[in-house]
């Protein structure tokens, strides 16, 4: 009777650790594809900024827009490796 | 005054004590009701003044000043002036040195840390993100128009000023300086909002959330 009341803990504890690594991984993924869409969107807005510096280089805004670009993506980068 | 007469003399001479005498009178005047008779109070006129007092933008070795031997002149001909203006840019070239950049975030090894490669962004987002840009300048450029220290309001403060949060040009007086940076710090900030708002989604448990608010977040 002990065994089994030991046992059935036993497998009470194995699915409570199997819980917390499924939530961890989901955790994982789900802040990765976070980083992910931000960092695209942190691209594109960099990448139009240059875009208008190269067709306009005098042009007023565009550099200091793909400065705070640059910045959040080199955060997200920071996060990514973090991360792993 | 009171600095240049203990400048000349001593901080204890006759025309100090004069003036300590009369600063506190009129600190009293709301209660004695008598105010300061201003021509009582020791002047120096046309006598040049310590270097250390020399305003911004004047040259503290002309013949309107003087070389303190004081402590104070000391301390202020200490201070290193360097006048470094950067390579004037050609107007031609994109400023941001773009493909450097550019060059540097592909050695990061993106793909191994499970970011998206740099491609062309899909026309979708492009879209977007150049709306973002077009207010971003606007806004920008209305900004350094008000703050504008040129006589044609079409001329806005440079963007590195707005920027950096300081301006460049001299300013005699340091109030209505300091009180105008920082009015202008808050719009730019403002503006800065526009562009990154503050964190929208707090998931992590591994980082600072600040460090996942994204660009524009929907």
């Amino acid at each position: 009777m002990r065994v089994r009341e030991a046992d059935h803990q036993q497998d009470e504890d194995e699915d409570d650790t199997l819980d917390d690594y499924d939530y961890d991984e989901e955790d994982f993924y789900r802040e990765n594809r976070l980083i992910t869409e931000h960092f695209k969107r942190a691209w594109a807005a960099w990448y139009v900024a240059e875009e208008t510096l190269r067709e306009y280089p005098a042009s007023y805004g565009p550099q200091s827009f793909g400065f705070i670009a640059l910045g959040r993506m080199l955060e997200l980068i920071k996060a990514a490796k973090q991360l792993l | 005054m009171h600095l240049r007469f203990a400048d000349l003399n001593d901080p204890g001479c006759k025309e100090c004590l004069e003036l300590a005498e009369h600063a506190s009178h009129a600190v009293d005047f709301q209660k004695t009701g008598t105010p300061v008779k201003f021509q009582d109070i020791p002047r120096l006129k046309k006598q040049p003044k310590p270097d250390f007092l020399s305003r911004e933008g004047r040259d503290p070795t002309g013949e309107n000043f003087y070389n303190s031997k004081k402590l104070l002149g000391h301390l202020f001909r200490r201070v290193p002036l360097e006048h470094w203006t950067p390579d004037e840019w050609d107007g031609v070239d994109s400023p941001s040195n773009g493909e450097v950049i550019e060059h540097a975030l592909r050695g990061v090894g993106l793909y191994g840390l499970g970011l998206p490669a740099l491609e062309r962004p899909l026309e979708e987002l492009h879209k977007e993100m150049q709306y973002l840009l077009d207010e971003y300048c606007d806004q920008l450029t209305a900004i350094g128009r008000v703050h504008t220290l040129s006589r044609n309001k079409d001329i806005p403060v440079s963007e590195a000023e707005l920027v950096s949060g300081t301006l460049m040009a001299n300013w005699s007086d340091h109030h209505r300086r300091r009180e105008a940076v920082n009015a202008m710090n808050l719009q730019v900030s403002i503006n800065f909002r526009l562009v990154m708002p503050e964190p929208c989604l707090i998931l992590s448990r591994h980082m600072n959330s600040s460090v996942l608010c994204g660009l524009k977040c929907e």
